[in-house]
C-alpha cells in the first residue's frame, strides 16, 4: 500500500472575488521513500496542493476528496490530531527562507520547538540534538550559530536551518515547495544535493515542487504536470520526459533553452498567461493556450488517457500532440 | 551600543526642546514684564520684575542661568503664586502623573486584551463587538464622557465624589477613588485607538511566513499565538502607545478642568491665562521631557522585544 494516497483532492479558497476552486480533483500515490516531483508555472496549484496535505490552506479553504497517510484520511481528522501529524509525520520546507523563520527568536530554539512539541525533549538535550541538527544540515559552526538570530544568517543558511526543523523528528514526508527558488544561483545546486543526501539518508518520500525541470528530471521518480488546479499529465519520471504526451508539458519543456544544465530554466515562454481559477472556461483548462486545440476541447473536460502503463495524460488531442513531437522534436531544433 | 546612541538622542532632543521653548518666548512680542503686570501697571513695578526675571541681562546668560537653575531645581519664583516653581510643579505633579501613568497602563491592558480577542476571533462576531467598542470610544469626547460618569456615579448613584483631589496626605484610597473616574475617562479614546493598533498588528502578523512555519512544527493556534505572533505584534504597538503618551498629556488639560482636579493640566491652563511666563517656561520643558522619557523607554523596550536593532552583524 502506498505511504500517502491523494483520491480526488479539491480545494476551494476564499478569495475577493468569490469562491475559486484552486485545486481540481487531483489524485497521485506515493511510496513509502519515494520521491514525487510536482511541475507547472505559477498559480497552478501546487503549494495549495502541499498545504492541503499539510492541513494548512488559508482561513476558509474548503476541501473535498482523501488524503490517506498509511491509511488514515488526513482531511477527517480534527485540528490537535493534525498537530500531531505536523512535523511529525509530514514536514514541509517553503520557498522563502528569509521570511520562514520568526526574528525575534534564535534559531536553535526555533530547531528545538518540533523536538519539544513531538519527542518531549526540553533543555540541554533539546539544544544538543539541535546542534547535531545543524552540524549534518551542514551549518558552519553550529556549537555557536545555535545562538544566533536568523538576521544574521544568509538566505543559503536560513535554508538550511528550515530543512533542520524539517528533519528534526524524522518524518515520513518531506514537502520542499521550491526550496531553492529564492536562492542565490550559486547556493541552489548545493541546497538541492543536501535535501537528496538527506532524503536518501532516511528513506523518507519527498514531494519535489519545483520550476526547475532539470532538478526534477535528475531526483524524482515520478512527476506530476499541473494546469490550471489540475494535473495534466502524471507518470514515471523517466518515460513522461521521453514522450511528453500533454501539449502543455511540451510547451514547458520547449521553454527550456537545453537539457542538462541545471539552472535558469524559468517556465515563462508558452505563450498566454495562466487562467484566472474564479473563471476557468469549461473544457479543457490549457485550450486557450494550447497550439492543438479543437472545437471539443473548449466543450469537453478531458479525461485521464493512459499513455503507457503507469502513465497518463488528460488531453483530448494526445495522438495529434505525439506526431507533432515527433515531428518537431523537443523544440530546441 | 544601540541604548548609548539612543541616549545620546534623547539628551540632544531635550536640549533642543529648551532652546526652542527659550527662543519663543524670547519673540513674542513686548515685554514680558509688561506682558505680565498688563499695560495699566505702574512702571516701577514693570521695572521691579524685569530685575526679578531677569531681562536686563543679555539673552545668552539668562539662557544659561535657566539651564543652571534646572539642573539645581531652581526654577524661580511663579508670579501668579508668589511660590518656588519647583514646588509648584512637583506638587502638580503628583496628581498629573498618577492619572496619566494610570489612564496608559488601563488603555494599554484593555487593548492589549481586546485587539488579541478581536485577532483571534477575525471577522467573527467578538471582532465586530470589539471594532463597534472602538469606533464608539472614538467618537465620544472625552469632556462629555467625564461628564457623563459624574452625572452616574457622583451624581446618581453617589458613589464617588464630583472631582477635586484630597492629596496624597490625606490618605492613599481616597486619592486613588479621587482619581478613578478621570483616568477611565482619558482611558476611553486611548484605548480604542490601542485596540485597534493591537488588532490590525496581531491580523498582519499572523499572515507571516514564519507563523505558517510553526504551524507546520505542528504547534496549536494558541501556542503559535503567544510564542511566535504576540512578541513580534508587539513592535509596533509599542511604538504606537509611546507616541500616544503626547496625547494623553494633552488630554489631561481637559480632564483636569472637568474633574477640578489640581494637576500639570489645570496649573498651565491657569498660567497662560495668568501669562505667568516662568510657568509657562517650565511646565512646557517639563511635559516635553516626559514625552521625549517615555519614547526612550518604548525604544528601550523596542531593543528588548527585537533582536534585530541589538544585533547588527
Ligand atoms: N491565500 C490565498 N487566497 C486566495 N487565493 C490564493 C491564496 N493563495 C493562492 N491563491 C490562488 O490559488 C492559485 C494557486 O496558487 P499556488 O498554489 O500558490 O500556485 P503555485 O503553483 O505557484 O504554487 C493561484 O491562482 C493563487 O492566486
Ligand atoms: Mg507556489
Amino acid at each position: 500500500m502506498a505511504l500517502l494516497a491523494v483520491r480526488d483532492l479539491t480545494v476551494d479558497l476564499q478569495t475577493t472575488r468569490g469562491v475559486a476552486r484552486a485545486v481540481r480533483g487531483v489524485s497521485f500515490e506515493l511510496a513509502k521513500g519515494g520521491t514525487l516531483g510536482v511541475v507547472g508555472e505559477s498559480g497552478c496549484g501546487k503549494s495549495i496542493t502541499a498545504l492541503a496535505l499539510m492541513g494548512l490552506l488559508p482561513e476558509g479553504a474548503r476541501t473535498s476528496g482523501r488524503i490517506d497517510l498509511d491509511g488514515t484520511d488526513l482531511l477527517s481528522l480534527g485540528e490537535d490530531a493534525l498537530c500531531g501529524m505536523r512535523g511529525n509525520r509530514i514536514a514541509m520546507i517553503f520557498q522563502e527562507p528569509m521570511t520562514s523563520l520568526n526574528p525575534v527568536h534564535r534559531i536553535g530554539r526555533q530547531i528545538a520547538e518540533p523536538l519539544r512539541q513531538h519527542r518531549g525533549l526540553r533543555g540541554a538535550k533539546a539544544r544538543a540534538e539541535a546542534i547535531r541538527l545543524l552540524d549534518r544540515v551542514g551549518l558552519p559552526n553550529a556549537a555557536q550559530r545555535v545562538d544566533a538570530y536568523p538576521h544574521q544568517l544568509s538566505g543559503g543558511q536560513r535554508q538550511r536551518v528550515m530543512i533542520a526543523m524539517a528533519l528534526s523528528c524524522d518524518p515520513d514526508i518531506l514537502i520542499a515547495d521550491e526550496p531553492t527558488t529564492a536562492l542565490d544561483v550559486t547556493i541552489q545546486g548545493q541546497i538541492l544535493d543536501l535535501i537528496n543526501e538527506l532524503v536518501d539518508e532516511s528513506g523518507m518520500a519527498l514531494i519535489l515542487i519545483s520550476h526547475d525541470l532539470g532538478v526534477i528530471a535528475e531526483t524524482t521518480d515520478d512527476v506530476v504536470v499541473m494546469y490550471g488546479g489540475s494535473l495534466v499529465e502524471h507518470g514515471p519520471t523517466d518515460s513522461l520526459f521521453d514522450t511528453l504526451a500533454h501539449p502543455y508539458s511540451q510547451g514547458l519543456f520547449a521553454a527550456i533553452p537545453d537539457i542538462g544544465g541545471r539552472h535558469d530554466r524559468r517556465l515563462t515562454t508558452i505563450p498566454g498567461t495562466v487562467p484566472e481559477l474564479a473563471d476557468l472556461p469549461p473544457g479543457c483548462p490549457f485550450a486557450d493556450r494550447c497550439p492543438l486545440a479543437a472545437d471539443d476541447c473548449w466543450s469537453t473536460e478531458p479525461p485521464m488517457r493512459q499513455v503507457l502503463p503507469g502513465h497518463q495524460a488528460a488531453c483530448l488531442r494526445l495522438e495529434a500532440a505525439a506526431a507533432g513531437r515527433a515531428n518537431g522534436g523537443r523544440g530546441d531544433d | 551600543m544601540f541604548l548609548a546612541r539612543r541616549f545620546l538622542t534623547f539628551l540632544v532632543t531635550i536640549w533642543g526642546a529648551s532652546v526652542i521653548i527659550f527662543l519663543m518666548l524670547e519673540v513674542l512680542p513686548g515685554d514680558p514684564a509688561l506682558t505680565m503686570l498688563g499695560v495699566d501697571a505702574p512702571d516701577s513695578a514693570v521695572e521691579a520684575l524685569r530685575r526679578d526675571l531677569g531681562l536686563d541681562r543679555p539673552a545668552t546668560e539668562r539662557y544659561l542661568s535657566w539651564i543652571g537653575g534646572l539642573f539645581r531645581g531652581e526654577l524661580g519664583l511663579s508670579y501668579t503664586y508668589q511660590v518656588p516653581v519647583t514646588e509648584l510643579i512637583a506638587q502638580r505633579l503628583e496628581v498629573t502623573l498618577p492619572l496619566a501613568l494610570g489612564a496608559m497602563l488601563l488603555a494599554t491592558l484593555v487593548s492589549l486584551s481586546l485587539g488579541i480577542f478581536a485577532a483571534t476571533n477575525h471577522n467573527k462576531v467578538g471582532d465586530y463587538g470589539v471594532i463597534g467598542f472602538s469606533q464608539l470610544g472614538l467618537a465620544i469626547p472625552d469632556f462629555w464622557f467625564g461628564i457623563l460618569l459624574i452625572i452616574l456615579f457622583a451624581v446618581i448613584l453617589q458613589w464617588t465624589s464630583s472631582g477635586g483631589f484630597p492629596g496624597w496626605d490625606e490618605g492613599f484610597w481616597r486619592c486613588i477613588q479621587a482619581l478613578l473616574l478621570p483616568v477611565f475617562t482619558l482611558a476611553l479614546s486611548l484605548s480604542a485607538i490601542m485596540t485597534r493598533v493591537t488588532r490590525s498588528s496581531v491580523l498582519e502578523v499572523a499572515r507571516e511566513d514564519y507563523v505558517r512555519t510553526a504551524r507546520a512544527k505542528g504547534l496549536s493556534r494558541r501556542a503559535t499565538l503567544w510564542r511566535h505572533v504576540l512578541r513580534n505584534a508587539l513592535i509596533p504597538v509599542l511604538t504606537i502607545n509611546g507616541l500616544l503618551f503626547a496625547n494623553v498629556l494633552a488630554g489631561t488639560i481637559v480632564i483636569e478642568n472637568v474633574f477640578a482636579l489640581p494637576g500639570i493640566g489645570k496649573l498651565i491652563f491657569g498660567a497662560i491665562t495668568n501669562r505667568d511666563l516662568m510657568v509657562v517656561k517650565n511646565v512646557v520643558l517639563i511635559l516635553g521631557a516626559m514625552v521625549m522619557v517615555v519614547n526612550f523607554i518604548v525604544d528601550v523596550l523596542y531593543a528588548v522585544v527585537d533582536p534585530r536593532i541589538r544585533i547588527h552583524t
